[in-house]
């Protein structure tokens, strides 16, 4: 197997005169579950198509296993599974028989896997498509995907729909597929998963990707939120650098700080002589807030 | 995120009294005005203008008042014309033959098009999920339902307002045209009516369609069977198409008539409200039984999985053409057996017919018929997979190890092979019927057979259309539809508007050979087969190519 699982590098797309994606880059290593993290219309679900050999993107240059995805697909699809945002499925089928038809559509379903996972999921296989909720829906196509035993697994927003327990299952699957060496590509923006499962991910704003690496890696980037009593009032804080949203009452600074101006402000405080320090690092909301404020580039 | 939505959408739902049930009814009629912004006027304004031409060729087609009283001499001795269209109440007048060659198929087609516009607004809103953010607003319970019978009616009711102006600004008098575009206008009523009440029954729009489909059908089959038999002339008075021929227009109107239609499409619209506002959002009055946890073995690949989804809506067209055929095989043979026992008349389809066998000649219509019917499933079925495209369905297939063309090989199959089906059985069906009335079962079941065989080149044909654009431009694959009207515009009114041989040389079906009755030629039978599968195969290259469609 070769190391890096998917390799987009410049990817533009557009669709009449609007662009989808303007030069996006992507590398998922194999073994890794990597977070793709966008708001709507940042350019995902666009992305996971031409990976998939559906859409041909208009320059770039996008690698599946070190193929070439709308040439290979149909021998790429064989290592695959993709479950897409929104499931749209056959009403007049049950959820049972979508379980077999895409399993057998696959190359097979693994009877236990697939009485394991309609269990763990709660899902009553015996009913109407047409009679199932979106959230049940949601389930049969992740059922189909989980059920399959293939080198990579590509889901779009898949928790969107699911209640909060059946959430959780997804992510402890995730995790075992993890453990068990598969890759995992996660499009998602609910924050609280890719930071539970994803060992790396990338963000994507208007087409473009703004930032990838480890998630440790983009909060050492970022900045830090401090709350600190001080014993002597503090003065000069204006003249340190990096320092923002600067809350100050003359005994409790509130502020968030830049990485690299922290050394300056702690020797600042410490003159003052610190009574409390509280410090923790930015959640990928805050994370994330920041990248979508962000003026266009 | 999830919960929050729910909770909002019944509280804002319980504050809704039940004492409002068509609370924002009028912003819903506006959104159905808005959709539809291109299908009303289209249906509405076409049709208005068909039926000025058609009373506009009488004058030309039989000037004199003694061709007028032949024809109706004629028709007098044809049960099966008589039975498909209805007796001609006033041959002299242009309104009266107006009224006689079009009110029957005008109900047909309003009644199919009005039921289709209200499940569309309907039960498609539910099984797509889109009323649950309707029933979320300040919408009453009957609300949704009341729009969707609106449009409905609205569609006949244009109609009626266009035909009847602009016959009356013809000439051909006011009270007719009154009482010729209310009667087409309330009996689709009636027609929205049932498809109000199959909404309710039903749980997909496809059911909704089916069942409304299967009723239009039935109270045809049932004025068709009365206007041809006479000994079972009572039957039409059960049937919106006996009440919209014997309100007699331009022929001494009964006007009560008008009043049955109002009413029993009254009595069907309050029904469905009731009804509608005693079942839940989205549930049916037909519970959803417990079905198979497991698929059937044999169900392994986009071929098998398409005959699984389309087996159930071909057979219910195969049962429905079967059953027309066998009714048509019954008048059929009461119709030449009388035509036989008068000389005259022996000699008049001599002279048009040529050479040909009265029957044979007869039974090439009607097979020619079920041909249509037989390019709408197909056409109907093709277009599946367009639907799959819009939604993720296509794209799941499409993620597994499948080529596209193979994915796209599952409808197109079920499409051409079950159209085939269909028009085989009821083509076997009109001539087993035919043959047991005249004591040929073997032999006319065998010839009805052939001659519905002879028709297949053209029905692949049409669905080679959305075959095509499949590939080539899928957006456009609903000109399917189109063709398929005009080609049924060509073969039915053709001769009476005077269109030209071009005009029905534009119609695959103009150029069949009329095979039994005159000789069978090969050569367009080969050439429109070799169409087809150009079309098709033209349509597999370019599915290759090109993008999902967004």
């Amino acid at each position: 197997m070769p190391d890096t699982v998917i390799e987009a590098t410049s990817l533009a797309k557009s669709f009449g005169s609007a662009p989808a994606l303007d030069g996006l880059n992507l590398t998922v290593r194999a073994g890794e579950v990597h977070g793709f993290l966008g708001p709507n219309g940042s350019g995902k679900t666009t992305t996971l198509r031409i990976l998939l050999g559906m859409l041909r993107a208009d320059s770039g240059e996008a690698r599946l296993f070190g193929s070439d995805p709308w040439a290979e697909a149909v021998a790429l699809h064989r290592r695959l599974v993709y479950v897409p945002g929104e499931v749209a499925l056959w009403p007049a089928l049950t959820g049972g028989e979508t379980l077999d038809i895409l399993g057998r559509l696959r190359g097979g379903v693994d009877g236990n896997r697939r009485v394991q996972l309609i269990e763990r999921f709660d899902l009553d296989p015996t009913k109407k498509v047409s009679s199932y909720s979106k959230g049940n829906r949601q389930k049969v196509a992740l059922i189909a995907a989980l059920a399959a035993d293939v080198e990579l697994y590509l889901f779009d927003e898949p928790t969107d729909g699911l209640d909060p327990l059946m959430a959780e299952v997804f992510r402890e699957e995730t995790m075992l597929l993890r453990d068990a060496g598969r890759t995992v590509l996660l499009s998602s923006h609910v924050l609280s998963e890719v930071d539970a499962v994803c060992d790396r991910v990338s963000i994507v704003r208007a087409g473009r990707t703004v930032e990838t690496g480890r998630l440790s890696d983009l909060r050492h980037l970022q900045r830090l939120a401090i709350v600190v009593q001080t014993a002597h009032e503090l003065h000069g804080l204006e003249d340190i650098p990096g320092l923002h949203d600067i809350d100050y009452d003359g005994s409790i600074l509130r502020c968030t700080v830049e990485a690299e101006s922290l050394n300056d402000l702690m020797t600042h405080l410490s003159a003052a002589g610190i009574v409390s320090l509280e410090s923790r690092p930015p959640t990928l909301e805050e994370m994330f807030l920041r990248y979508y404020n962000r003026a266009p580039a | 995120m999830t919960l929050n939505d729910s909770a909002l959408g019944t509280d804002t739902a319980s504050t809704v009294r039940p004492r409002a049930p068509f609370a924002g009814m009028s912003v819903l009629i506006r959104l159905a005005l808005r959709r539809d912004r291109i299908r009303l006027p289209a249906w509405t304004v076409t049709l208005a203008v068909l039926s000025v031409s058609i009373a506009s060729s009488w004058d030309r087609l039989y000037p004199t008042a003694q061709s007028r009283l032949d024809l109706a001499h004629t028709l007098a001795l044809d049960p099966a014309l008589t039975a498909i269209l209805g007796p001609v109440f006033d041959p002299l007048s242009t309104g009266g033959l107006t009224a006689w060659r079009s009110v029957a198929g005008y109900l047909l087609v309003f009644g199919l098009v009005s039921s289709f516009v209200v499940v569309r607004h309907t039960r498609a809103l539910e099984q797509e999920g889109q009323s649950e953010i309707i029933a979320g607003g300040a919408v009453g319970r009957a609300a949704l339902l009341g729009a969707g019978v609106t449009i409905g009616c609205i569609y006949g009711l244009v109609f009626g307002v266009i035909a009847a102006s602009a016959l009356t600004a013809m000439g051909v008098g006011l009270s007719g045209a009154l009482a010729y575009s209310a009667t087409i206008a309330f009996g689709a009523a009636v027609y929205c009516g049932v498809a109000a009440l199959a909404a309710q029954f039903a749980r997909t729009s496809r059911g909704a369609n089916g069942l409304s489909g299967l009723v239009l059908g039935i109270t045809f089959v049932l004025s068709a069977y009365g206007n041809g038999e006479p000994s079972a002339s009572a039957l039409i008075w059960l049937s919106p198409f006996g009440w919209a021929e014997q309100t007699r227009a331009f022929a001494d109107e009964r006007w009560w008539l008008l009043v049955l239609e109002i009413v029993v499409a009254g009595v069907l619209i309050a029904l469905a409200m009731r009804l509608a506002q005693r079942r839940d959002l989205g549930a049916s009055l037909v519970s959803a039984r417990a079905g198979r946890d497991r698929a059937r073995a044999w169900i392994r690949g986009p071929i098998a999985l398409a005959w699984r989804l389309d087996r159930s809506w071909l057979l219910g067209w195969v049962v429905g053409s079967a059953a027309l055929g066998a009714v048509e095989g019954v008048l059929l043979a009461s119709s030449v057996d009388t035509v036989q026992n008068n000389p005259a008349m022996v000699k008049l389809i001599a002279r048009l017919g040529g050479s040909g066998i009265l029957a044979d000649s007869f039974l090439v219509v009607m097979v020619g018929m079920f041909a249509l019917v037989a390019s709408g499933y197909g056409i109907s079925t093709v277009l599946r997979l367009r639907s799959d495209e819009t939604s993720t369905r296509a794209e799941q297939l499409w993620s597994a190890p499948i080529t596209r063309v193979h994915w796209a090989s599952g409808h197109v199959s079920t499409a051409f092979v079950g159209a085939s089906i269909l028009s085989a059985i009821a083509g076997l069906a009109l001539g087993a019927s035919y043959g047991v009335a005249t004591g040929d079962l073997g032999g006319m079941a065998v010839r009805g057979l052939l001659a519905a065989l002879v028709q297949l080149p053209a029905t692949w044909v049409l669905i080679a259309i959305p075959s095509l654009l499949l590939g080539v431009r899928p957006a456009w694959m609903s000109a399917g539809w189109i063709v398929l009207a005009w080609c049924v515009l060509v073969g039915w009114f053709g001769a009476i508007l005077g269109l030209s041989d071009w005009a029905s040389s534009t119609s695959p079906f103009g150029h069949l050979p009329s095979w039994p009755g005159q000789q069978m030629r090969w050569l367009p039978e080969i050439i429109l087969t070799l169409v087809a599968m150009v079309g098709v195969a033209v349509g597999a290259v370019a599915m290759r190519r090109r993008d999902l469609p967004s």
